[in-house]
């Protein structure tokens, strides 16, 4: 009955180790657009949830409720505009 | 008894060695310690006063001698002294590169405002004064004027501009967002010198020092030794960008 245990333990634990790297990625792009939000000026404690619209398109749900389109526009400008 | 008369000869040529090196050191030792106790009484870091009061007080001529040993003993001193020198508290993150600075800013006042050029031309100064300090004391003219003459070269636009785009630290958003910005600025200041709608200038260092300050907070936790570098080039872009001739010149380039 023991050795199934530790199996399960170790699989959880390996999966809890995988678990962060998988996030990585999308806790960088969050701060990505965080930082992006903030230098426009406009306030985003931290980034919730991020929507992918299209290529550099994306609509960010902040954790104080403030929402936001961020996209560059055809002149390559990086634009923030409050939802 | 071979081992005792052994033991005995071993001492006795440990004690001739003693006695010999204890000898020999003396005028050295002198010739430091007569020179710490003066380098004391301006500044309290040690090692690090020795080079910077020869400068100022190389004037009167009767000082050259006590001013050569400490000076020719200063290239190993400057490394360790600027650990021990903690007169920059406020900045963390450059004090690696500041700390050598400290010595030079007490040692030339004058100079003291160009002392952002990083710790790139410090090797260079400090290579330079002991053999400006090396021919007496009509060489501290000339250590007064290559001080400052050395320090502007740290300015590597292109490696840090380089350096921003390959750096992790920020992100493509971010990157893309400050370049929107750096380019509004130049913008700015072509209006400037183009003498168009001129903002004043005191606004532009104004938007120059915030931008500066957006780049530093994004860089300080990703890319530290970058942070420092842009941090420690401030002052030079600043003159790139205030000058009309030297701003043309990058706009060209």
């Amino acid at each position: 009955m023991r050795c199934p245990i530790y199996v399960l333990v170790f699989t959880a634990a390996a999966l809890l180790a995988e678990g962060p790297s998988f996030g990585a990625d999308d806790t960088s792009f969050s701060n990505d657009l965080k930082a992006t939000i903030a230098l426009q000026g406009m306030p985003c404690d931290q980034i919730i949830e991020a929507k992918r619209n299209g290529d550099s398109d994306y609509t960010a749900s902040c954790k104080d409720g403030n929402r936001y389109h961020v996209f560059v526009n055809p002149k390559g400008r990086v634009v923030v505009q409050k939802l | 008894m071979p081992r005792t008369v052994g033991v005995g000869l071993l001492f006795l040529v440990a004690l001739a060695a003693c006695t010999h090196f204890k000898q020999s050191p003396p005028p050295a030792a002198e010739a430091t310690a007569r020179s710490a106790p003066d380098a004391r009484a301006s500044s309290e870091t040690p090692p690090a006063p020795p080079p910077v009061e020869s400068p100022p007080t190389g004037s009167p001529a009767a000082d050259s001698p006590a001013a050569g040993p400490p000076s020719a003993e200063s290239p190993p001193a400057p490394s360790p002294a600027p650990s021990g020198s903690t007169a920059k508290p406020a900045q963390p993150k450059t004090a690696g590169s500041a700390k050598p600075k400290t010595p030079r800013i007490t040692g030339a006042p004058a100079a003291g405002s160009p002392a952002g050029g990083s710790s790139k031309p410090l090797p260079a100064e400090q290579r330079a004064a002991p053999a400006a300090a090396e021919p007496a004391t009509p060489a501290t003219a000339q250590t007064a004027t290559t001080q400052p003459a050395a320090k502007p070269p740290a300015l590597d636009l292109a490696g840090l501009e380089q350096r921003l785009k390959d750096t992790h630290a920020i992100g493509l958003f971010t990157k893309l967002s400050l370049k929107n910005q750096v380019d509004d600025l130049l913008g700015a200041f072509r209006a400037f010198h183009g003498g168009q709608t001129q903002p004043p200038l005191a606004e532009l260092r104004q938007r120059y020092d915030l931008l500066l300050l957006k780049v530093l907070t994004l860089l300080q936790d990703g890319d530290p030794p970058l942070a420092s570098a842009i941090s420690a080039s401030r002052e030079a872009i600043w003159g790139l960008l205030a000058d009309r001739d030297k701003f043309q010149k990058i706009q060209v380039s």
